[in-house]
């Protein structure tokens, strides 16, 4: 009969003691707010494109905490698609829109075709484009995110994404994958 | 005029792989003639099977993972994996012992985990262990050194006793030391001595200790550590595992003697009998599964040296080499991650 | 124990990790006293920092002396270039740039006029008296002016070196060269040491250094012995400055490794020697310094070694910077060809050329040109068994191979995490390799893709800024003109309690109209109008304009329909009643048929236009009535299918107006237009007419005048009558006012006729086709 009161006082000393102990480690550390969204945010490209549905990136990486798909960034590829599902703790999933090669691209408009409409400067989520009305435009390539925004709206179709250019600062050192671009030898002034 | 691009260094040491292991099989050759000296006709049998059956099938894997298979058989890995399994497994053991082992070092422990360079375990001693555990009575039946035995079996008795004669009945017959052909190693008759309270002493004694290390074995272990030392000149191999292994074990040793000298071998009975010298620069220093950086290797080598005594002294089986390899082989990834060195400019490894 | 100088002192030299001993091969190219090379035709000078941080003060076919400056800069770390000869700027281009990667950049070609002549600044020397009356300022200035950048290989401005924020405690001049086959410094060292040491004295000035060490490797006896002379003529501090023989080892030369072996210090990762109060500079560094400070001589030629078995003239040759590498092949009897590399720099750490228009860079100390089986042969990367060979020599005590798994497995984090950055890519781990694993080329392609990464993020962080920015300023300018709003609305509710409100129903009484006398000029006007003023610059401008627009619209349309693009107009006209489902698919349709017509016909079109308004408007006076009707039914349709406009036109098509609607629609936009212009001219009398006629045609007039006017934009609209209700008043009499109003309307009318453009010029087209 002392055996189950020896049993009992036993058990309840030892609850108590594990629920001390994780009462005390639930308040030492303690997660203050929800790093998710901010460290989701993070993972994104930030080119502010809404190409997810979202009007920015900051929505979308709320929206993948609350459970959306992590597959809707195609800026970011499947690079920033896999982080995304590490970070999330969901499995990787093929990013819905087709995937190109990821190629950065900035935006150039042809000058001397812009009419100066302004639209694409209201299309242009980063404020990367320079202009007024009846005056050209043109845009702060260190700036431009290749959201590809700005295209659409051009009345004009004067909007070009063109690939950035690799230079000797930014070169990436394949040397097998380059296509050399050598300068014909008869260059002549 | 466009020219050919290639990255920098252009200059290379031209020294490869495959001329690595080879240096490393010449190294090996001397413990192995002394080998087969002692041990007869057996051992070069045993060797020359497992080198077929690991060839073939490392030709045939490479077949099947549609990778150059003569280009990788040129690189002499499978070769020395072979050469270490025909050392270890017992002269006389029968022939599918020996095939097994080489089949399972090369196509589960090498290629399974995407061969050279991949694997974790070392392949020859994974597949000593899977014997030995498998097939206790055959893996641990050797054979008496020729002195003892007065005259070794001839090519053809051994070739027979291998490929023919190797029935269960026989083999324990062997075991038991009826007719003087096989019998168990020194450290095995230590161990069993030891257990039915003989001191050390008196179980060095006999005959098969008539040298003080075990017939033959001495001499087998001074031939592997000349090998070993030579490649420690010839930078095949570099000094810290061999190093760290038989420091350890001697220290380990040396304690245990001093506290125990009835119960206890002493240290350079440990260094000298056995496969000491053999594991500690051969198969120990196989640089796949080690350790890499300085430290690391000269932890990973303790680590081997303390696990063999332990195993020796108070584990169940005589020699221990190949569980000690293949625990510290388990051990590298963890070692390597907190032996890093200190990178030059950084204070500290923080 | 010893003091840090007490060792120097004595000799003492530390131990530095790692490193190999590479065949040296250095006899090759030091047997021959350094000579030079006849002129070039042309010298291609690179001007990476122009439009960055610098400007080009030649243009093409400017003469330039040599040692002539050709760019100015006013960042302080600018270099100047300078021209390598005399001769004219015969172009400024882009042209194959001395790189790893080939890429091509900014240079400018000078093409030599064989004569040399010198720039009127380059002064014969200045005795050692002179060079001491110089402040250090000037001094600084004289290194700066002079472009001379540190010569053993990473070109880094040296008059920033030698104007450290911190005291400079030790200053090391290396003459080591510890790659194979480099003897430039060597030569240097043999030939020109008392320069060297003048220059160095002038570091010494600049820097009071506590000690010197002029730092030789032991496999260069005689520079050491020569170096030792000049030491001893010189008139440096004897107890300061001394010449340490550093044992051969590669790479021993490297600025850290260097410290490391004479110090025992190891710079801090991420940190520069000058924060341990050293400096590092090279010998031939401190012989340019001289040059300059002597005789104002700028940095435009360097001694470059060509060794290798491809070359018959192995030697140090003075080669002007700029000079292209093909010539420099040419005159040293080049005989390798296209399957041979050659290498700018040693063969650890050099990079193989791509093309050798490209010319010798300040950095560039040897050219390396190795028959194919001279270097190592080409192997196949073999998988790697973790030898650990490499972390053995790695001078940076890196880890090479886990940098190698991981770099390869591009988790460049882990790689980061293993100190990828402090790898100082010296190749002596691929040199040792077993499995040939090019493990420098991974470490490089690593790092700069976790630089590509850092810009990446760097650039993601900035575009998250301006958009928040961005959002931010939106949500402040909408709730301000939503405040501005609310104070019109009060200040209007405010005024209509004041007065009656009889008085706003007799505006808006007022304003119809008005409106209604508007209309009614603005038709008499069109009836009356006289074509000729109606083609203005600014007409001609907005139909460019349009005209550019129908076509971006058909460029876009034409992509959507282009799987429907096969039935064309008889489509269209056929299945124009159809409702707004498909209306859609007819309106890509047209947009369709805009842009074939378009491309045709865009100069064209404002003519025909014009053409076809003439024939309406002449025809108004005679068809006024049908065209009432015609316009009535119109802004019906418009009114019903005001969100497609496309619809709005079939409609009007389907009205079965199709001979008629073109110039009627034309006509309409084309009245308006004309408005603005004829209106100029005889507003006054033009209106009086206007409201004489008023009483007679107002009861049609304004029915369609109305409708018209909600045709155009309805913003429009709002604003017409508000200008209308503006000028009411003076309706009658005033024309200046009224004149306003029609330029106004005229403008809105533009606009929307802009808008309409493609829509019309389609109904054209159909007609035309029609």
């Amino acid at each position: 009969m002392s055996g189950i009161f020896i049993a009992i006082i036993l058990l309840t000393v030892l609850a108590l003691f594990f629920g001390l102990l994780l009462g005390f480690a639930a308040e030492k550390f303690k997660v203050e707010g929800d790093p998710l969204v901010d460290q989701l945010e993070a993972l994104l490209p930030q080119t502010q494109c809404g190409q997810c549905g979202y009007p920015g990136c900051r929505p979308y990486a709320e929206a993948i905490a609350n459970g959306d798909k992590i597959n809707k960034c195609p800026p970011g590829g499947a690079a920033t698609m896999e982080k995304l599902a590490d970070m999330a703790g969901v499995d990787p999933e093929p990013l819905t829109a087709t995937e190109e090669v990821q190629i950065k691209k900035v935006a150039y408009i042809r000058e001397d075709e812009c009419i100066g409409c302004t639209k694409c400067i209201q299309a242009c989520p980063v404020d990367a484009i320079l202009g007024t009305g009846k005056l050209m435009h043109t845009v702060i390539t260190d700036y431009c995110t290749g959201c590809d925004l700005c295209v659409e709206p051009c009345p004009v179709d004067c909007i070009d994404m063109l690939p950035v250019t690799q230079n000797i600062k930014t070169w990436d050192w394949k040397l097998n994958a380059i296509p050399v671009k050598t300068i014909d030898e008869d260059v002549k002034c | 005029m466009a020219f050919k691009i290639a990255s920098s260094p252009h200059l290379s040491r031209r020294f490869q792989t495959s001329t690595l292991m080879q240096r490393v099989l010449l190294c090996a050759l001397p413990g192995v003639a002394v080998q087969c000296y002692f041990f007869g006709w057996g051992t070069i049998i045993q060797l020359l099977l497992a080198i077929s059956v690991a060839l073939f099938c490392e030709a045939s894997v490479l077949t099947l993972r549609k990778r150059p298979v003569l280009a990788t058989l040129k690189d002499n890995s499978a070769l020395l994996t072979a050469l270490f399994i025909g050392i270890a497994v017992p002269p006389l053991a029968p022939w599918w012992l020996t095939f097994l082992g080489a089949m399972f070092a090369i196509i589960i422990v090498k290629h399974l985990y995407g061969g050279l360079g991949h694997n974790i375990f070392n392949p020859a001693m994974a597949a000593y262990v899977m014997l030995l555990i498998s097939f206790p009575v055959q893996m641990t039946s050797w054979v008496a050194p020729s002195v003892i035995a007065g005259q070794p079996l001839d090519i053809l008795a051994s070739l027979q006793m291998i490929f023919i004669g190797g029935s269960q009945l026989e083999i324990s017959a062997y075991k038991m030391g009826f007719d003087g052909i096989a019998m168990a190693t020194p450290l095995d008759t230590l161990k069993t001595d030891l257990a039915m309270g003989l001191t050390s002493t008196e179980s060095l004694t006999k005959s098969i200790f008539s040298d003080g290390y075990g017939v033959g074995w001495f001499w087998v272990n001074m031939a592997y550590l000349a090998g070993g030392l030579a490649m420690i000149k010839m930078k095949l191999i570099r000094w810290h595992i061999s190093t760290g292994l038989l420091g350890a074990l001697y220290i380990c040793a040396s304690i245990g003697f001093i506290l125990n000298p009835d119960t206890h071998a002493g240290p350079l009975f440990h260094l000298f009998s056995g496969a000491t010298m053999l594991a500690a620069f051969f198969i120990a220093t196989d640089p796949v599964t080690a350790a890499t950086s300085v430290r690391g290797r000269l932890l990973f080598g303790a680590l081997i040296g303390v696990l063999v005594y332990v195993i020796r002294t108070y584990g169940g089986y005589p020699d221990a080499y190949a569980f000690a390899i293949l625990l510290a082989n388990l051990c590298a990834p963890f070692i390597d991650h907190y032996m890093k060195p200190r990178t030059y400019g950084h204070r500290s490894r923080s | 124990m010893l003091t840090l100088f007490e060792q120097i002192d004595k000799g003492t030299l530390w131990r530095s990790t790692g490193g190999i001993h590479p065949p040296e091969r250095k006899t090759l190219s030091n047997r021959t006293p350094i000579k030079s090379l006849p002129l070039a035709d042309e010298y291609v000078v690179p001007l990476p920092q122009v439009g960055e941080s610098a400007i080009l003060i030649v243009k093409q076919g400017d003469y330039v002396a040599k040692g002539a400056i050709l760019t100015k800069g006013t960042h302080f770390g600018h270099l100047p270039a300078h021209a390598p000869t005399s001769g004219h700027v015969s172009c400024i281009e882009i042209r194959p740039g001395n790189h790893a990667s080939g890429l091509p950049v900014l240079s400018c070609v000078i093409s030599a006029d064989g004569l040399d002549t010198y720039d009127a600044n380059i002064h014969p020397a200045l005795s050692t008296n002179e060079v001491d009356q110089l402040t250090d300022k000037q001094l600084l200035t004289k290194i700066q002016q002079a472009g001379i950048a540190g010569l053993g290989g990473a070109a880094f401005p040296t008059h920033i070196k030698l104007s450290p924020a911190s005291d400079i405690e030790l200053v090391i001049i290396n003459g080591i060269e510890c790659e194979p086959y480099i003897t430039a410094d060597d030569m240097i060292m043999r030939e020109k040491s008392d320069e060297i040491l003048n220059g160095i004295a002038i570091i010494h000035r600049l820097l009071a250094p506590k000690r010197l060490i002029i730092a030789i490797e032991d496999n260069k006896p005689e520079a050491i012995e020569e170096m030792q002379h000049a030491l001893n003529r010189s008139s440096l501090p004897k107890d300061g400055v001394r010449i340490t023989s550093i044992p051969t080892l590669y790479p021993s030369g490297g600025e850290k490794q260097l410290i490391q072996i004479l110090t025992g210090q190891e710079v801090p990762s991420g940190a520069i020697p000058a924060q341990l109060g050293i400096v590092v500079q090279n010998v031939a560094t401190a012989y340019a310094i001289n040059e300059a400070i002597q005789r104002n001589y700028p940095l435009i030629e360097r001694v470059v070694t060509v060794t290798g078995d491809n070359t018959q003239l192995a030697g140090n040759y003075w080669i002007p910077i700029g000079t292209p590498i093909s010539h420099v092949l040419t005159q040293t009897q080049f005989i390798g060809g296209e399957h041979d590399k050659v290498i700018i720099g040693g063969p650890m750490m050099g990079y193989a050329l791509h093309n050798d228009n490209a010319p010798t860079l300040k950095g560039s100390n040897c050219i390396l040109l190795p028959a194919s089986d001279e270097l190592a042969p080409e192997q196949k990367e073999l998988p790697c068994v973790r030898c650990g060979e490499c972390a053995h020599v790695c001078p940076a005590q890196l880890l090479p191979q886990q940098l190698f798994w991981h770099a390869k497995a591009q988790e460049y984090d882990k790689a980061t995490s293993f100190n990828l950055a402090d790898c100082i890519e010296c190749g002596c781990c691929t040199y040792v390799c077993p499995s040939e694993i090019p493990l420098v080329e991974y470490y490089r392609i690593a790092k700069s893709a976790i630089k590509a990464e850092a810009e990446e993020k760097k650039q993601a962080e900035l575009a998250k800024q301006r958009f928040d920015l961005r959002t931010q300023r939106l949500e402040d300018e909408k709730r301000a003109r939503e405040e501005k709003q609310k104070a019109s609305a009060a200040r209007r509710k405010s005024n209509m309690s004041s007065s009656d409100k009889d008085a706003v129903a007799l505006a808006m009484a007022r304003i119809k109209a008005k409106k209604a006398a508007a209309n009614a000029e603005a038709d008499s006007a069109s009836t009356l109008s006289t074509r000729s003023v109606a083609d203005t610059g600014a007409e001609n401008k907005r139909k460019d304009i349009s005209a550019a627009v129908a076509r971006a619209k058909a460029k876009k349309a034409a992509q959507k329909a282009a799987a429907t693009q096969d039935d064309t107009a008889s489509n269209i006209t056929s299945s124009m009643p159809e409702t707004s489902a498909p209306a859609d698919e007819r309106q890509a349709k047209i947009a369709a048929a805009v842009a074939r017509a378009k491309a045709k016909k865009a100069g064209l079109k404002p003519d025909a236009a014009d053409s076809s308004t003439a024939n309406g408007s002449e025809n108004t006076g005679s068809v006024n009535a049908p065209v009432d009707d015609k316009k009535a039914r119109i802004a019906a349709t418009v009114a019903k299918a005001k969100a497609k406009k496309a619809a709005a036109q079939l409609s009007a098509d389907e009205a079965d107006t199709s001979t008629v609607s073109a110039p009627v629609d034309d006509k309409k936009a084309r009245i308006a237009a004309t408005i603005a212009k004829a209106k100029a001219k005889k507003a006054a009398a033009q209106l009086s007419a206007d409201e004489a006629n008023t009483s007679s045609v107002s009861a049609p007039v304004d029915d369609k005048k109305t409708r018209i006017a909600a045709t155009i934009a309805k913003a429009k609209a709002k604003k017409a009558a508000a200008q209308l209700s503006a000028d009411e008043a003076d309706t009658s009499t005033v024309s200046a006012p009224v004149d306003d109003k029609k330029a106004r309307i005229a403008a809105a009318v533009a606009k929307a006729k802009a808008k309409k453009a493609a829509l019309k010029i389609s109904t054209n087209t159909e007609h035309d086709k029609d």
